[in-house]
């Protein structure tokens, strides 16, 4: 006897066919529009019994873990994806090497009181690297800010330690960038490559006339041409596999209006390369004063499902990676672990890479010379994993991506005491489709 | 003798993100895929040997079933500086 997996979610095809997503499993299929109506039976039947009808269908689903047998509890499988999430043993460092930002964009929340990270800063991490990595398997480095190619000596100061100590210790290494494109240069571009930087995230908003609107420089003038040649010097000129940029939109009113214009533009430049990929979301209050003069330029409720249909009903597919958040764990939030910690560029100790001003909560710790976090245990456990389930977060089938810990600062800073859903489940259904535009998924029957 | 530099440069690489093959291993084909567990250590074997031979590898060939034969990786791989030394020519 088999029953459907509680991690099931199926939608409906553009080609009118089924597709069905599995959230534990992190598989994928398709199923044909002649097959949809029984798949749908199978799957929403309380338990299902094999017979030479139905055969190669159950055989089928079950191969992708769509159905599972009877006597399986997914709810003991869930705990022990808890337990491997929250034992994570991998260090991961979120460094913000400057808290100064040669943008000023219009929604960004930081407020730039800090600057650059001091030598002093840097080598306590250094210590502090050299001291503990052997608890770790692993170091993983993501280079935040501020911008952080304001502060490139940093970078490759630290950069370059870290390596030596992780070649030493036979600790495998990666770091990932989240930058705004302006100072990577194809010269900066291959120098982060030899220090191992092979994950980026931009945020382009849209064409020249929006991101030139909505992320200025410092002290005024536009920035799309130079972040797009930077992109396409990189493109042209670095021929290696190993690295993948992530081009983010924050989609607003403007934007929307020439979203043909912009899938045409991005589709012409990047839409052959595999390497680069595309991210979707509205703009939206992050925080911060700034914001307040962009809110006529919001997308209404709903606005960015319409952004996601033109995208699906455009024949030009670019490569929408909105999907890597349908992964088990994916929507975990960083802070939730208590293997992962930013810091600042003063060497505060924090949590989130939000509310960076926040000491209360935000900061449980500062770095001392002699490579010490000095952790205020109590505040940290605030930060980590509830396991306490709550009843309707158990009957959502997006569970294992969040496991319930999706944003813990609205819970510890801001007081939101219900549990917060991941954006992704409000696109469920438009990151599937897109998803399978551009990787189609296997047709089961 | 290029063969036996490109293997020794495989060798190499997988030594320094710490993994070890024996030298029984080596006397025969093995599948390097059993050696490299999880993407982080992939990527990191592939920037030790991009930079170990002054190639690069472009996406099409970063392929995980591509590790199944040292051998034929290593072929793989001789094509690449092949086709980089013809470059300077």
């Amino acid at each position: 006897m088999y029953k459907p997996s509680k991690f099931n979610y199926f939608t409906n095809d553009i080609s009118e066919g089924l597709l069905l997503y599995n959230s534990f499993n992190d598989s994928y299929a398709k199923v044909t529009k002649e097959n949809k109506d029984e798949t749908i039976s199978i799957l929403s039947s309380k338990t299902i019994m094999l017979n030479e009808g139905n055969e190669v269908k159950i055989k089928a689903l079950t191969e992708k873990g769509f159905l599972i047998d009877e006597k399986i509890d997914e709810n003991q499988k869930l705990n022990m994806l808890i337990a491997e999430t929250v034992n994570g043993s991998e260090l991961s460092l979120t460094i913000l090497p400057t808290e100064q930002c040669n943008f000023r964009c219009k929604y960004c929340y930081e407020d730039f009181k800090r600057g650059k990270m001091t030598d002093v800063v840097q080598e306590s991490l250094v210590r502090y690297v050299k001291k503990n990595i052997h608890k770790y398997s692993a170091l993983n480095v993501s280079w935040f800010g501020g911008e952080p190619l304001v502060a490139f000596d940093v970078i490759e100061n630290l950069s370059g330690k870290f390596i030596e100590i992780c070649k030493k210790t036979k600790r495998k290494y990666s770091a990932n960038m989240v930058t705004n494109g302006y100072l990577l240069t194809l010269d900066n571009f291959r120098k982060l490559l030899k220090y191992k930087v092979l994950a980026y995230q931009l945020t382009i908003d849209g064409l020249k006339e929006t991101q030139d609107y909505q992320k200025p420089l410092v002290g005024g003038g536009g920035t799309f041409d130079r972040v797009i040649e930077n992109l396409l010097a990189i493109k042209n000129n670095v021929k290696t596999g190993i690295f993948s940029i992530m081009i983010r939109t924050n989609f607003t009113k403007e934007i929307y209006e020439q979203i043909d214009e912009y899938i045409d533009f991005y589709h012409e430049h990047f839409g052959d390369d595999k390497r680069f990929g595309f991210f979707i979301r509205p703009a939206s209050n992050f925080g911060g004063d700034r914001v307040k003069e962009m809110y006529s330029s919001f997308l209404g409720d709903g606005g960015i499902l319409e952004i996601c249909d033109k995208f699906v009903k455009n024949d030009k597919a670019l490569a929408l990676m909105n999907n890597i958040f349908l992964r088990p764990g994916a929507n975990i939030c960083y802070a939730a672990h208590p293997t992962k910690f930013v810091i600042d560029s003063e060497g505060g100790v924090r949590k989130c890479s939000c509310n960076l001003d926040d000491d209360n909560y935000n900061k449980i710790g500062h770095l001392t010379e002699n490579g010490e976090m000095g952790i205020d245990a109590d505040k940290h456990s605030k930060w980590f994993f509830s396991f306490e389930r709550d009843k309707i977060c158990s009957q959502c089938f997006l569970l294992p991506t969040c496991l319930q810990n999706n944003c813990p600062e609205k819970r510890i800073i801001h007081n939101i005491q219900e549990n917060i859903c991941p954006y992704e489940k409000t696109l469920v259904d438009y990151t599937l489709q897109l998803y399978s535009k551009t990787e189609p998924f296997d047709m089961i029957y | 003798m290029e063969k036996a530099r490109i293997g020794t440069a495989i060798l190499k690489s997988l030594d320094e993100i710490g993994v070890f093959i024996d030298d029984i291993e080596k006397e025969d084909d093995f599948d390097l895929r059993e050696y490299l567990l999880d993407s982080i250590q992939f990527i990191s074997f592939i920037i030790e040997l991009e930079m170990e031979l002054d190639v690069e590898i472009p996406s099409e060939l970063l392929l995980f079933d591509n590790l199944s034969s040292f051998f034929s990786f290593g072929e793989m791989i001789l094509g690449l500086t092949k086709e980089t030394e013809e470059c300077y020519v």
